[in-house]
């Protein structure tokens, strides 16, 4: 038995070594590429993966901090991420208690309805959506984007807050509601505290999901002092038919950092996504 | 009288959702059904008229459409299983409660996640390059001669699923990783004084505890992957030919390459069409219908 | 009591999607959002504000020796298109004549990048100063050929003015989103401007619409460490610039054996037909025939493939699978001879080798005797069509004082100096020329690179702007790239298939010509 656990954990070990080397190594690519004076993305041999002293500048980094608004650009990003994960947070969490908790005949149909919408690739449907926003005078405003951004992530968030909500024992807002509370005060003060990890979950995908794209903002968003942080990188990175690929890649590395800290900072959420459903007493 | 108040102020919760998805999408998807009914396209853009089922005609009698849906299909399958495979294994593996490290582990397991996709998707097509990347570099320390990832379609479906494994693992791992540890000790505690094996164990507590999870999970990637346009659009751009081609990026380009906006209407709603389809049978035979409504 | 809770619910979600159905048909027939009311009013006091305007300026210049009954028949419309260009750009006559003393604001899609920018920057400042009466909107870093222009013209809120390449502008030309130029400015005037093939890029048919800003097409930039004058002198007693393909290879075999570097960096594995047509043309391909049916199902196009297959796989000269990116990451760092590329990257290549740049025409083909011809394109100004943009009279003429400007000899002087482009504007150009051939560039070395960019214009083709030519790209790339993915089609097989998809392109797009 105790060989057995040797080998299975000396097993585990390097499997996970080597995911999490592959996992990391393009990151690293990324920083080493943003430190090079090369614009290339190719490496031309396997040395230049250690850096050399002597081929090392910051000035891709200079270039974009100090010759164009990052600061804006960052600020716009942050302004659209942060209302899209309010936005589907508010709504997920709302229609998911529903879809648990509350008699509303026919919501599944209805829900099924709704998500299936969401099937239909966005590709395509960017043209009479800008057609709408348009004529609703949305292109160019936060609020248009805010309202793509969120539409995705609140439908399939309802059903990540309902399933984690099946798993909470009734009894506590029942309790909640016999001391005086309403049931949407049971529901805020009593599900909300314990749904957090399935928010903080969900507000992870809507933040990531708004803080990257790039397709909706370049449709949505013409006017410079409404560009995102991925407008920006693009008219720095591509330009004529080549990339400056190490222009690129600081812009990563300096549009990454901010995400990746966030994502950590809520990583115990993610593996306690479903824990909550082991109390059920 | 105040059951149905009730139930009047029960739909209050779930509206604004369904409000918001039906404003972004009912009508852009009413529209794009309409145009796949007309010769919409950049040369009779401000008039244009209705030609009946005339292009849908044309997209199904024609060898291409069926080809880039076999393509989509493989590209959804193969991308789907080893997402699910690597991801459930690696859960196995960092729920072992006595592996040390395993948070620090988890943390490194994210990285490709919490990493902007796109990004991550032009830095790969570098690394795949046949003479200068990195992926055939690494190859050559084993004595592997130089793939040729894009041009070969084989390889280039290689690169395309092990890219797509790459960005999309991190999710399923930590899905799976969460629903393992929402598993009651007690059941295992149990089932060790009984004397069940560690693989009984696994056999007849995980995996039926788990049989739902995985079934939300592959659904959930089934749409997502069925329409995952960046991948495919960055690394090969559908090519070679059209042999990597699935069929949002066909769509994509037939609108934005060719300017037919009726055609790739026809591919949206066809795209579309199928893949609702297959979700809710999918749905049904899982029993998954059952827990998410 | 069940029953009744569902009614009530289906009765409730069919309200809803009633009423998003209702309000989505409303939206869909509403027409696209007219300008605000407030421009009305602007045009209106508009018409009065010309007539007292004009009135003054008459009476002003014609004071001493004219009656008020001039006054009077010079107040009829003074102002009427077509235009002269010089008219446009006095910003007097634009100012107090065409817009009478209003302030008229229209929008830019400004899709110069980084460095061109800075030039464009200083053209916008000298233009808002000297008409005040133009508020510029723009845009900066919108991309050329963007798809969200046709969004925005559909939805009737295109921006006044865009800056597209030519071709690209023939289809939004052709599909009705943009200005018929040759109706409000003299073409006469146009045609003694510019240069005559940037005119003719920025024209179908007979129709002008749009001024060029500058002409590009790709040369042969080759690093002199590897390939000289002195070489091709001894080896086959010509200079670079008259090599022909079969010189090329010798060339080839002797740097790639003396060097062990590339010969040729040419990505043509991931090729959509920009840089392939010069060699289509060099092998006696065309794309097009008279009547504007795609023609590359031909010899020429299956000799000109099977060229670059055997230079890249099966002599092994040129890399496989490089990017334009990739190539350009070669030959700055002395690992190709050789690359194919435009003006707009030279300052790269200058900057990484110096002295060492060299440009000359693309080869001579030794099997046709004929030249390798790359197109001869040119990016230039373009006003949205009233339908596309909702413009007011008032704002095409401003939008057409706006693109004058940026097309004038000062603004392509600008481009030139910051950027490096070559000028369509007839003056800006003999400027240029009279600087290179006074040898009067500094560093001296790049009078001669340009003397070899100036040669291959020469040799050039005109780049087709019919509307069908947006097929050429998609279509060749998809049939060349599976050529070029080991054969896994033949190089016959690819070129019919390139042109049957042509033609099916063309039939879905209902621009097939007629016979």
């Amino acid at each position: 038995m105790k060989a057995w656990d040797v080998l299975r954990l000396g097993i585990s070990y390097v499997i996970l070594a080597v995911a999490a080397a592959i996992a990391v190594f393009p990151i690293y690519y990324i920083v080493i590429t943003s430190l090079s004076d090369i614009p290339t993305i190719a490496s031309i041999s396997i040395g230049s993966l250690i850096p050399q002293p002597r081929g090392l500048t910051l000035d891709a980094y200079k270039g974009i901090l100090f010759g164009n608004p990052f600061l804006l650009w960052l600020r716009n990003s942050l302004i659209l991420a942060g209302a899209t994960v309010a936005i589907t947070i508010l709504l997920a969490f709302l229609s998911g208690v529903a879809l648990s908790r509350l008699n509303v005949p026919g919501k599944r149909a209805l829900m099924i309805t709704v998500y299936v919408l969401t099937f239909f690739p966005m590709t395509v449907t960017v043209l009479p959506l800008y057609l709408m926003f348009a004529t609703l005078h949305l292109i160019n405003t936060y609020y248009g984007l805010i309202l793509a951004y969120s539409s995705g992530t609140s439908i399939y968030g309802a059903y990540l807050v309902k399933l984690f909500v099946d798993s909470i024992p009734k009894e506590y807002e029942e309790a909640a509601m016999i001391d005086g509370l309403s049931r949407l005060g049971a529901f805020v003060r009593i599900l909300l505290p314990l749904s957090k990890p399935v928010l903080a979950f969900l507000g992870l995908i809507a933040f990531m999901g708004a803080y990257t794209d790039y397709a909706m903002a370049n449709v949505f968003i013409t006017s410079s002092d409404l560009w995102t942080l991925t407008l920006g990188m693009w008219y720095l990175s591509f330009v004529n038919r080549s990339t400056l690929y190490n222009v690129f890649a600081a812009f990563a590395v300096l549009m990454g950092i901010p995400i990746m800290a966030v994502f950590l900072a809520f990583q115990r959420y993610l593996t306690r996504m479903y824990t909550m459903s082991g109390v059920k007493g | 009288m105040s059951y149905k108040r009730n139930i009047f102020f029960n739909y209050l919760y779930i509206l604004p959702v369904v409000i918001l998805v039906a404003f972004l999408y009912l009508y852009p998807i009413l529209y794009t059904i309409y145009i796949s009914f007309t010769n919409f396209n950049l040369y009779h853009f401000f008039e244009y008229q209705w030609v009946g089922l005339a292009n849908y005609i044309t997209v199904l009698t024609g060898g291409t459409f069926w080809q880039v849906l076999v393509n989509t299909a493989i590209w959804t399958v193969g991308s789907l299983a080893p997402m699910i495979a690597v991801g459930f294994l690696l859960a196995l593996i960092l729920n072992q409660k006595d592996l040390r490290g395993r948070s620090a582990f988890f943390t490194l397991l994210l990285v490709p996640w919490a990493f902007p996709a796109f990004i991550s998707l032009i830095v790969w097509q570098g690394m795949w390059n046949w003479k200068y990347g990195i992926v055939n570099k690494v190859l050559a320390i084993f004595g592997i001669k130089p793939v040729d990832w894009f041009d070969v379609v084989p390889m280039a479906w290689t690169m395309l699923i092990l890219t797509n494994l790459w960005l999309s693992f991190p999710y399923y791992t930590s899905v799976f990783l969460s629903a393992l540890q929402s598993i009651p000790e007690e059941l295992y505690s149990i089932a060790e004084i009984d004397g069940a094996s560690r693989l009984a164990r696994f056999r007849y507590i995980t995996l039926p505890l788990m049989r739902k999870t995985i079934a939300f999970v592959a659904i959930g990637g089934f749409t997502f992957t069925w329409n995952n346009f960046y991948p495919i659009y960055i690394l090969t751009g559908g090519g070679p030919g059209n042999a990597t081609n699935i069929l949002v990026v066909y769509a994509y380009q037939a609108a934005f390459n060719n300017s037919l906006y009726n055609f790739a209407a026809v591919y949206s709603v066809i795209d579309a069409a199928i893949l609702i389809a297959m979700a809710i049978i999918m749905l049904k035979y899982s029993g998954v219908l059952e827990a998410i409504t | 009591m069940k029953g009744l809770g569902r009614t009530a619910s289906i009765a409730i979600v069919v309200v809803v999607v009633i009423i998003i159905v209702a309000a989505a048909l409303y939206y869909a027939t509403m027409k696209p959002s007219p300008p605000p009311s407030t421009s009305t009013v602007v045009s209106t006091t508009t018409s009065l504000v010309t007539t007292t305007a004009t009135s003054l300026v008459t009476t002003t210049s014609t004071a001493t020796t004219t009656s008020v009954v001039t006054v009077t028949t010079t107040s009829t419309p003074p102002t009427t298109p077509p235009f002269s260009l010089s008219s446009l750009l006095d910003p007097n006559f634009v100012c107090n004549q065409l817009l009478g003393g209003n302030t008229v604001t229209i929008t830019v899609w400004d899709t110069y990048g980084p460095p061109e920018d800075q030039a464009f920057n200083v053209t916008l400042a000298s233009f808002t100063q000297a008409y005040p009466c133009i508020k510029v909107q723009v845009t900066h870093g919108v991309g050329i050929a963007t798809a969200n222009f046709v969004s925005a013209a559909k939805a009737g809120q295109a921006p006044n003015v865009y800056r597209d390449s030519s071709d690209d502008a023939g289809k939004l030309f052709a599909g009705g989103l943009l200005l018929n130029i040759s109706k409000y400015i003299n073409p006469a005037d146009i045609n003694a401007a510019y240069i005559p093939v940037a005119v003719k890029n920025f024209m179908l048919g007979s129709s002008i619409y749009g001024l060029p800003d500058n002409v590009n097409y790709i040369v042969m930039y080759y690093n002199k460490k590897f390939l000289n004058d002195a070489l091709t002198q001894k080896m086959f007693g010509v200079g670079v610039d008259q090599l022909n393909t079969n010189q090329l290879l010798q060339l080839c075999q002797y740097i790639n054996s003396t060097y062990k570097v590339w010969c040729v960096a040419y990505g043509a594995g991931q090729e959509w037909g920009y840089r392939f047509a010069a060699w289509f043309a060099g092998f006696g391909g065309r794309i097009f025939d008279e009547r504007g049916m795609p023609q590359l199902n031909s010899s020429a196009m299956v000799k000109a493939m099977e060229f670059w297959y055997n230079m890249t796989y099966v002599w092994n000269y040129n890399a496989p699978g490089v990017t334009p990116s990739l190539e350009q990451q070669l030959f700055t760092q002395n690992m190709t001879a050789i690359i194919f590329d435009g003006t707009w990257d030279l300052k790269i290549y200058q900057k990484a080798l110096g002295p060492n740049l060299g440009a000359a025409p693309l080869p001579t083909i030794s099997m046709t005797g004929m030249r390798a011809a790359p197109f001869i394109g040119s990016t230039g100004w373009v006003i949205a069509s009233p339908q596309a943009s909702g413009a007011s009279q008032q704002q095409i003429y401003a939008s057409l004082a706006f693109i004058a400007y940026v097309t004038s000899k000062d603004a392509e002087m600008n481009l030139w100096n910051f950027a490096g482009d070559l000028p369509a504007q007839k003056q800006a150009y003999d400027t240029v020329m009279t600087l290179l051939s006074s040898g009067g560039l500094q560093p001296a070395y790049m009078n001669d690179v340009y003397k070899g960019i100036l040669e291959q214009a020469q040799y050039g083709q005109k780049f087709p702007n019919v509307p069908q030519m947006g097929f050429y790209w998609p279509c060749f790339h998809q049939y060349f790239t599976l050529y070029f993915a080991n054969r896994t089609i033949s190089a016959a097989q690819a070129a019919q298939e390139m042109e049957s998809c042509m033609i099916s392109n063309m039939q879905q797009a209902g621009l097939m010509p007629s016979s």
